[in-house]
């Protein structure tokens, strides 16, 4: 059987941004039980100095005690490989989720996702990497999984490096400057994601897939579109994150999660009567 | 590490996997024939297979005649060995240095060669590499890859510099040419012989996230927006170095350089328009994007360097660039919005900065302090380091 650490392999999950997904069991040393869990890893030869970096960032991340995050247990480095284990949810994500998925779900999911941004901001920390993919779905509501470390590995290469040229659509124009990541730039991507998963389209729909250079003149230049298959009450939650000026934003994860959670229950109420 | 794990890699667009682990690098062009075939070899892989373990896998395929077409770079004993085999090219400085069409082709390649690119012979001729990339290890979908020393890439060699004379560009011409030795039909069975294989309960080290005690001390990240704002905050709308110039509207109200022929917006003719001159904040007139991919929007003027100091009179934003070869003065560069206008300055860097001449093919060293207009799409190299402009609402 395939090992990474002294994690029983099972099966692989997918791949992401310079990272593998594995399903594997979970070591007795860890005092968790005989547990499955999710196993990331990145093929990077880590320097203790970045190895230092990532385990003190992934242990404020774990410091943070929200049902909306997803639960880490363990960071390692064999060899070549830097990992990152944590709980394995079988719901999948707003990308791909297991079941049939309402708007009203999906609604609620986002709503968790912000709450889950939120904590992570109150204690110092941008997610920096919020799309479909990563709002993980369980019976007990949505988390935000996956807190990006490959700035923490690559010093130097900023959140618009090339490797990130799948995940672009999600990022604010500020960052796309060089600007660092804020809570401005993770509800813009919490906003893009919501837009994303209820109407199928991109924030960009004409977004150049040719190249970088091109792609980032285009986030540079073009607002947002808004999708027709949106509500109203949905359009006024997204416009209000990705305003032009980023000092008439809904300012905090927050607020963004008690609108999104108004919406869902007035569908709600709208489909009983 | 080997010289060959020290190279960037440069992804050409095409069909294809590039592929790229310490000691080896390879391209396998899409075919028909492969479908499936390429996933089957990865998945059977670790996730950091030696390319001892990538050589076998190769070797299996060719054996049941299942890969149709493959090229790859091993880091041999006595410098690095290429293959090409079917409808792949190797190329070494410029020059095709083989070709797996009459067969598999096994060849060593000058271990001084600045430039090694393995491609998909059906690749276009002018097919550039897409020079943001930097493949260093993984799998990643492209027709080719060129492996650079990455002295090729970076300006002149800094004692060749002359005073007030354009230095020489780096030429990939100058670096020895690849060995026209004839290309010697080898088995790839043949090649180098199956190591031990790895160990796979290598030692690791870890530590446990489970119950993590908050920190004594915790900074929330600031709130920036929204309506309970602190009024007393400065306008974001014009900071520093935020002016306001004029322009001209087109017809869906957006504001123009008066000089364009088209709004940059919306592409709409302004030729025909009566001058309706506003002034407003400048847009932003373009970005750079630097050699790793970071980029950053020219809604301001910037001084650029290794740890920027603005003086008194000027009001652009600090860029600190990082540079691991220290080419870079503590304020090397200043990037100045005029009017409509983007230009560069050398503030008497020690190393010099430089604009690529594309007609020439050549660098050309600015004079300290004496303003050069930038261009849409032009390079320019700040010791070691380089940026591409982009201008917005300018032809390139």
């Amino acid at each position: 059987m395939q090992r990474i650490a002294d994690y029983d392999i099972v099966q692989p999950l997918g791949e992401g941004n310079q990272s593998q997904y594995w399903y594997g069991r979970a070591p007795a040393r860890l005092g968790i039980g005989d547990s499955m869990v999710a196993i990331k890893t990145y093929n990077h030869a880590a320097t203790d100095t970045e190895f230092d970096r990532m385990t003190e960032h992934l242990t404020l991340y774990a410091s943070v005690t929200s049902s909306h995050l997803l639960r880490l247990y363990d960071v390692g480095q064999q060899g070549a490989i830097v990992y990152i284990a944590g709980d394995y949810l079988a719901g999948g994500s707003l990308a791909r989720p297991a079941r049939p998925f309402s708007r009203i779900d999906v609604l609620r999911a986002m709503a968790d996702a912000a709450r889950g941004a939120h904590a992570l901001h109150e204690i110092g920390i941008a997610h920096r990497a919020i799309r479909p993919g990563n709002v993980l779905l369980s019976d007990n509501g949505a988390k935000l999984g996956d807190v990006s470390i490959s700035h923490l590995l690559s010093p130097g290469q900023t959140i618009t490096s090339a490797a990130q040229m799948g995940t672009i659509e999600h990022l604010s124009p500020e960052l796309v400057q060089g600007q660092p990541p804020s809570r401005s730039s993770d509800l813009w991507a919490l906003a893009a994601t919501m837009h994303k998963v209820l109407t199928g389209q991109s924030f960009f729909p004409e977004l150049p897939t040719d190249s970088l250079v091109s792609a980032l003149r285009h986030l540079l230049t073009q607002r947002p579109t808004m999708g027709d298959a949106l509500r109203n009450g949905e359009r006024h939650i997204i416009e209000s994150c990705v305003e032009a000026d980023p000092a008439t934003r809904t300012s905090t994860g927050e607020q963004l999660a008690d609108a999104i959670q108004a919406e869902a229950d007035r569908q709600a109420e709208q489909v009983q009567s | 590490m080997t010289d060959l794990d020290l190279r960037a890699g440069q992804i050409h667009r095409g069909l294809g996997i590039v592929a790229r682990w310490p000691n080896i690098a390879l391209v396998i062009p899409s075919e028909p024939a492969h479908d499936g075939v390429v996933d089957e070899m990865f998945d059977t892989l670790n996730p950091n297979p030696t390319s001892q373990q990538i050589i076998r896998a190769i070797n299996a395929l060719l054996a049941e005649n299942r890969l149709k077409s493959v090229g790859m770079v091993v880091e041999a004993t006595g410098g690095p060995m290429a293959v090409a085999y079917g409808g792949v090219e190797i190329i070494v400085d410029g020059e095709l240095a083989m070709s797996g069409a009459n067969g598999l082709v096994k060849q060593q390649v000058p271990s001084g060669a600045d430039q090694l690119t393995i491609r998909s012979a059906n690749l276009a001729k002018a097919a550039e590499p897409v020079p943001p990339f930097d493949l260093r290890r993984g799998i990643a979908p492209g027709g080719g890859l060129t492996l650079l020393r990455l002295a090729a890439v970076e300006p002149p060699a800094l004692s060749n510099r002359m005073p007030g004379h354009a230095a020489p560009a780096p030429s990939a011409k100058e670096a020895p040419s690849a060995d026209p030795a004839p290309p010697a039909n080898v088995a790839l069975a043949g090649a180098p012989a199956p190591g031990p294989e790895p160990e796979m309960e290598a030692p690791f080290r870890s530590v446990s996230l489970i119950d993590v005690a908050p920190p004594a001390e915790i900074t929330p990240l600031p709130i920036t927006s929204g309506a309970d704002l602190d009024e007393a905050e400065p306008a974001p709308s014009l900071g520093r170095g935020r002016v306001e110039v004029e322009g001209i509207l087109c017809s869906r109200q957006h504001f123009n350089n008066p000089q364009s022929a088209y709004c940059m917006v919306c592409g709409v003719s302004l030729a025909h328009l009566t001058p309706n001159r506003v002034v407003r904040p400048r847009p932003t007139l373009g970005f750079i994007v630097f050699d790793d991919g970071s980029s950053f929007g020219l809604d301001r003027s910037y001084l650029i360097g290794r740890e920027p100091v603005r003086t008194e009179d000027q009001d652009a934003e600090l860029l600190m660039i990082h540079d691991n070869n220290d080419t870079l003065s503590r304020t090397h560069a200043e990037l100045r919005l005029a009017d409509w206008s983007v230009q560069l300055i050398d503030l008497g860097s020690t190393n010099g900065t430089y604009i690529w001449d594309q007609d020439n093919e050549r660098w050309n060293q600015l004079t300290a302090g004496h303003a050069v207009e930038l261009h849409s799409g032009e390079t320019v190299a700040l010791g070691r380091r380089t940026f591409v402009f982009e201008g917005v609402g300018q032809l390139s």
